[in-house]
Order: C-alpha cells, then structure tokens, then sequence
C-alpha cells in the first residue's frame, strides 16, 4: 500500500475504486454508443468544459470563421440593386450558397469537436492505462527503503563513507536514488547542500530534501551549470542504453562533476542469477562505456572498482 | 526566524485567493513557531482596481505587522487590451511590452519594495508571480524570496520575462503537485529547494434545513451543489446546460443549486437554482445537506471548496481537465471525475442511487484534508521549506536583477 507524508495510506480501499472508475468509464462508454445519445450536446459543451480563461475561446473562432466566409459571400462582386443589396435572383443564389456554407461548416465544426474529444479521451485513457502499468511494475510493498534493492545496498556500501568527503560544498548536490533520505541526511549534515531524486517509493513526498521524479525528468528542469555534482547509484544498473545517451548529456549540462557508483556486472549478473539477468531491462555497464561516454561530452573521469571488486565508481569532471 | 511577505493586498477586507490563504499562513507561523512576519503591502483591497482603500501606515494585526504604502498607480484598463495581444503569442512578447503589461496590471509600490529590501527579514515571501510587486521584487530580492507563484498555465507565466523571475528566487512553496510540475516544465528550476504547502480550511458548521429555506428548497429535497463564483470561467454555465441535459434525460433528478456570488448573469428555471452570495453558516449547511457537490472549472488552482465538501460530509464530481481538482480526488479516493456528458450522467446516476458510494467517498476524502491539510502539518512542511532554503548554497549566489 502507497504511504504518504504522514505515514499512512493515500487512498484508502484504492482497489474498490480503482474498480469503480474501471466501471464508471465502461458504463460511460457504453451510453456514448446507445442510440438516443446527445453527441450534438456533448459536442457543444465540449469547448465550454474545457474553458479555462476568459479570453475567446476555439467555439468563438468558429463563429468568426462562419463569420468570415460570410462576408467573403457578400464581397464577391454580385451585382446589386439601388440599395446596395444583391439583385433578386442573385441574392436568392446568395442566399442559397450561403446555406450551403453554413450547413458545411457546421458540419465541420461538428467532426473537429468530436474528433477533439476522441483524442482527448483517448489521450486520456492511454495516461491511465500508463499509470496503471507504472503501479502494476512497483514493488507491492511501495516505500522508499523497501524499494532500495539489496544489490544496490551492497553497491553503496563501500563508497557511502567517503561521499561526503569528495563533494564540493557551496553549491547543490543532487543525489539518486538508493537509500536517498538517508544518504541526503548523512550529506547535509556534512555540510553538503544536497537533496535526493528517487523513482521508487510514493509519488508525494514530504519536505524539500527527497523528491519523486524520473531523473532524466528532473535534470532536463534544471537550469545549466547549476549543480556542483550529481551521485548516481542503485539507478544505472536498471536503465535501458537508449537513456543512458540522453542522461549523459544532460549531466554535462548541469554540473561539472559525477561520481557513478554501480555493480560490477559479473557480480550483478552473478548476484540475480542468469535468467534474471538475461531477462532484465537494463544491465550496469561497464567503467569503460562510462568514462568513453562522458568523454564524449567533454568530461574526463577515472574509475576504481572496491577492494571486492563488486562495485565500482567513476568519477568525471567536466574538463575546463 | 523572520519572513516578510511582499503582496499586493493584504487585510481581513481581503477574501479569496492567495493573499487570504498567506494572511492565516503568518498568522499560523506567528502562533505556532513564534516567527516575527513582517508584511510589505499596498492599500489596496480589491485586486480589480488597486485602488488604496486602505490609509498607509504601519500598523499590526493578529502578531503580524503590516507596513502599507500608497501605489503609484493601480490596475489601468489598457492592460486588457494589451492582454489580448499576449494572449495569442506570449513566448514572443518583447520584455519591454511584457514590462509595460506588467506596470499596467499594477499595483505599481516602489515603497513597499524599498521597505522590503531593507528590512532584515531572513527570507521574504513573495505572491502572486503575475503581478507587479511579485515580479519586481522577485528579481530586486533574488534568493531570499521564498515564491508562492501561484501559477496556471495561463499565457501570462510564458512571458520570456518570467524565467528571469522564476529562476532568481530562492525556492518556491507550491499549492499542488500539479502546480510544481506545471512550472517545473516552464523554467529550470527544479534544483531549487520547494515544497508543495498546500492550504487548509477551517470545518464550519450549518443547519441543513435552515440552509435549505435559506436556498429556496423544500424540506427535506434532495440537491446537488455548486459553490463558489458564478461566471463561465469557472464553468457555471456549462455545468447549468449540463445539468439540464441531465434533467431532460431523468425528469426526477434533484435540482442544481448554485451558491456563490454571480459574476456572469445566469438564469435559473425549474431544474437551476442561482442563489447568489450566502452566509458561512448557509454555505456549510448547504454542503452537509446536498448530495453531492460539482466542481466543473477545469482551471482550479487549489480548490479549498471541494475539502470544505468532503469536511462537511459530501463527495464530489469534479472537471477531469483540472489538475488540481484531480490531484484531491486521486490522493484522497474521495471524489469521482467526468469529461463529457456521458462521463458526467454515468458519476450523477451513480453518486445519486448509491449511498454507500458516498460514504465511501466521504470518508477518504475528510480523512485525506484532515491528514495532509491541517495546520501543524502545513506549518511544519513550511518550516522545513524555509530551513532549506536559508541552508541552501544558493542563497549565497547572485541573483538576476532587473535593468534599470
């Protein structure tokens, strides 16, 4: 069950109304397709549902586009009476055209709106359909210590005691993911500004100093250069390659340095067992790939492995 | 610990909105942590205007002392017209039109800006971003501002002005997760320390029946509720037309009451009752006696109205195009959603035949604002805020300042 800041559950029976809303949408779908449904009605309140400032909205355009090819009727050089108006026969023809016109246009304007709350229906049930695959892959027991990984505590261990004494002061520490509250604490009451990206555990965290969020999310909302360093671990190991090219260079944005703490990838493999490991979407990569990665982006690193060697750290610096 | 807060208004005369919400966040702050607040404001009460209804002066209210200053100029009605023009294309506004929209939208106080910046005040909170004194004293103040933005994803918060005004502050106190999201992916500034707050409300008590008469209702009728503003922004008249297609469709559904200060004419018939501005004991009563409540604004920044309905025992229905609104009823289970009209007859037949669905709703809904949303926490997570934020390296670093 989700916990939240209080340490208490968020949604209480969340498995009833998760069924629920499963039901309701059901039942809503199905009246969309009964016969006698009012999907003018529905078309018509779709853009008013939608309001969301008091400036025109999209139904008000329509009117000045029905507005525009009305008068784009009028101008078009029929000839007119003394009155200024069309002769009889042609403004009957007028009369007619535009008709026609107006009859096309709402028919436009009739598949537009309802062609815009499909998409958005359908936008939303996919955003639901992700959510509900995001909370099917969690861990059954969601906190943020439970999720940490024995593997990724082993990795950490070693190095944890010297973090504090490697990372610049003066300036933001960003810090993801294992044990963040924890490590964050020990960082801060070293003298470390340091706060905690973690994608494990509960969406609403409390207080400033641990946040839930995707890390290459969080860091492409940073601005450039505003990080003294950013520690990685218990988090590479599961990523798929294609994240890691856009994780890279957006570490080169932010900061100047980053110290990548990962299991070595015989002991993970060994660790997990060949079918796991097989089967698993992301594997730790090897010192080397990191450092010719960050080569790439303009930092050099070194990497050492644990007296074990079950772990290793790389540490890249951004070059001046 | 010493805050100041730098805001357009500020006053018991001043009711809704953020400014309200902050006086009793100082207040709090005052009696709960025995923090000094200082408040930089204006004379003015109504944010329509600007206009210094109130004398300047210093004076104190409730711990906190206000220091008022007279405005330079108030709200000028050629700020519409520019809006039209930021409207269609803010991202490519010249920051000299966006600094004259933003004199024009006002209130324009060099005072109270000079008082806050002299005083010693270990961080100053600054609210709401699309005005004058947030924008100016944002970039003067730099990161000793703690910003309640307050923001919408509205044309005004991608003014290219606004990253200069987002990313010199210090951190940010948010109302939703939603609202830290939203600005999260408007500016980079998500290294800076912030906090959702959130806010609160403080349960009221009325008589159901009392609330009736007072709404035009019989005895014991059943009615659906809508509370607050009444204008087509915050979706009033669609939910009318939506409540009479309803209507059409069960001739024997309850009437839709509508409560709260009309803005925007509407016009009730036998199905809609437009019953205006009501008395506190009126409102809470209304809610304790209603079925359910309806919030249809897709544009809802924090929705105090739908945690008074669950405090006062009713669920709701809310528009699923608001974020804010969606967050409560997500977090909490207390409240279902809808987006067309077949979402919204599937929720209203529900909630209205089934009573345990209600209670069910009821009862995470109040235990979710009484857990999350009551004031020792609030206080607290603001406390963490500000500590964090006076710890951070980034309280030592230059700010953007604004050219003269």
């Amino acid at each position: 069950m989700a916990t939240n800041e209080h340490g208490t559950s968020d949604v209480p029976r969340e498995q009833d109304l998760d069924r629920l809303i499963g039901e309701l949408e059901t039942e809503s779908a199905r009246r969309r397709a009964e016969p006698g449904y009012p999907h003018d009605a529905d078309a018509r309140l779709h853009f008013e549902l939608a309001r969301r400032a008091p400036s025109p909205s999209s139904a008000l355009s329509v009117s000045e586009l029905i507005a525009t090819v009305q008068d784009a009727v009028a101008a078009s050089g029929l000839p007119t009476d003394a009155a200024g108006r069309p002769t009889r026969s042609r403004r009957r023809q007028r009369d007619i055209g535009r008709a026609q016109l107006d009859h096309v246009v709402g028919q436009l304007t009739s598949l537009g709106l309802a062609a815009a709350a499909a998409l958005e229906a359908v936008t939303g049930r996919l955003e639901r359909v992700e959510e509900q695959l995001s909370a099917l892959s969690a861990p059954a027991d969601e906190t943020i210590e439970a999720a940490d990984s024995p593997v990724a505590d082993d990795i950490l261990a070693p190095w944890r005691g010297q973090l504090a004494g490697e990372l610049p002061t003066g300036t933001r520490v960003l810090y993801a993911q294992s044990r963040a509250a924890e490590v964050v604490a020990e960082l801060r009451s070293a003298g470390i500004d340091a706060y905690a990206v973690t994608s494990s555990g509960v969406e609403h965290q409390p207080g400033p100093d641990v946040r839930h969020d995707d890390i290459v999310g969080h860091l492409r909302a940073v601005a450039d250069g505003a990080l003294g360093a950013v520690v990685l671990t218990g988090l590479t190991e599961a990523m798929t390659p294609s994240v890691i090219g856009p994780l890279v260079k957006e570490l080169a944005r932010v900061t100047r340095m980053v110290v990548v703490i990962s299991p070595a990838p015989w002991w993970w493999r060994l660790r997990l067992g060949a079918m796991r490991a097989d089967l698993s979407a992301g594997r730790p990569l090897d010192p080397d790939t990191w450092l010719h990665a960050f080569h790439g982006v303009a930092m050099v690193g070194t990497a050492h492995y644990d007296p074990s060697g079950q772990s290793y750290r790389v540490v890249a610096r951004r070059l001046p | 610990m010493k805050l100041g807060l730098l805001v357009p208004r500020y006053g018991v005369d001043v009711v809704g909105g953020i400014e309200h919400w902050l006086r009793l966040l100082c207040e709090h702050l005052v009696a709960m942590k025995g923090w000094d607040v200082e408040v930089f404001t204006t004379g003015a009460v109504s944010a329509a205007t600007w206009a210094d209804e109130l004398a300047p002066g210093d004076s104190e209210l409730e711990g906190v002392v206000v220091h008022r200053r007279r405005s330079v100029s108030g709200r000028d009605p050629r700020s519409g017209e520019l809006n039209l023009l930021i409207r269609r294309s803010p991202t490519v506004i010249p920051e000299s039109v966006a600094r004259r929209f933003v004199d024009l939208v006002g209130p324009v106080c060099p005072d109270m800006l000079d008082d806050a910046a002299r005083s010693d005040c270990d961080l100053v909170a600054v609210t709401p971003y699309l005005f004058w004194p947030a924008i100016h004293g944002a970039l003067r103040l730099g990161r000793r501002v703690l910003f309640h933005s307050a923001a919408h994803d509205e044309p005004e918060l991608h003014l290219p002005i606004m990253r200069q005004v987002f990313q010199s502050v210090g951190g940010f106190a948010y109302n939703s997760y939603c609202e830290q999201a939203l600005v999260e992916r408007t500016f980079p500034i998500a290294h800076l320390p912030a906090s959702v707050i959130g806010a609160t409300v403080v349960e009221g008590s009325g008589d159901p029946a009392a609330a009736r008469a007072a709404l035009g209702l019989a005895p014991g009728e059943p009615f659906v509720l809508c509370v607050g503003r009444v204008e087509r922004g915050k979706g009033s008249h669609v939910l009318a037309e939506l409540w009479r297609l309803y209507r059409q469709r069960r001739p024997g559904a309850p009437r839709l009451v509508f409560l709260g200060p009309v803005h925007e004419a509407l016009g009730g018939d036998d199905g809609v009752v437009v019953a205006g501005r009501q008395p506190e004991e009126v409102k809470w009563g209304a809610l304790g006696a209603c079925e359910f409540v309806i919030t249809p604004s897709a544009w809802e920044s924090f929705s105090l109205v739908v945690l008074e309905a669950w405090l006062a025992g009713a669920p709701v229905a809310v528009n699923r195009r608001c974020e804010a609104t969606m967050e409560h009823c997500r977090r909490s289970g207390g409240g279902l959603w809808f987006f067309d009209y077949a979402d919204f007859e599937t929720v209203a037949d529900r909630l209205l035949d089934d009573s345990a669905l209600r209670e069910l709703l009821v009862t995470n809904g109040r235990s979710y604002t009484q857990r999350v949303f009551n004031w020792p926490s609030i206080v607290d997570r603001y406390e963490a805020l500000a500590h964090r934020i006076l710890a951070s390296s980034a309280l030592h670093t230059t700010a953007t300042v604004l050219p003269a």
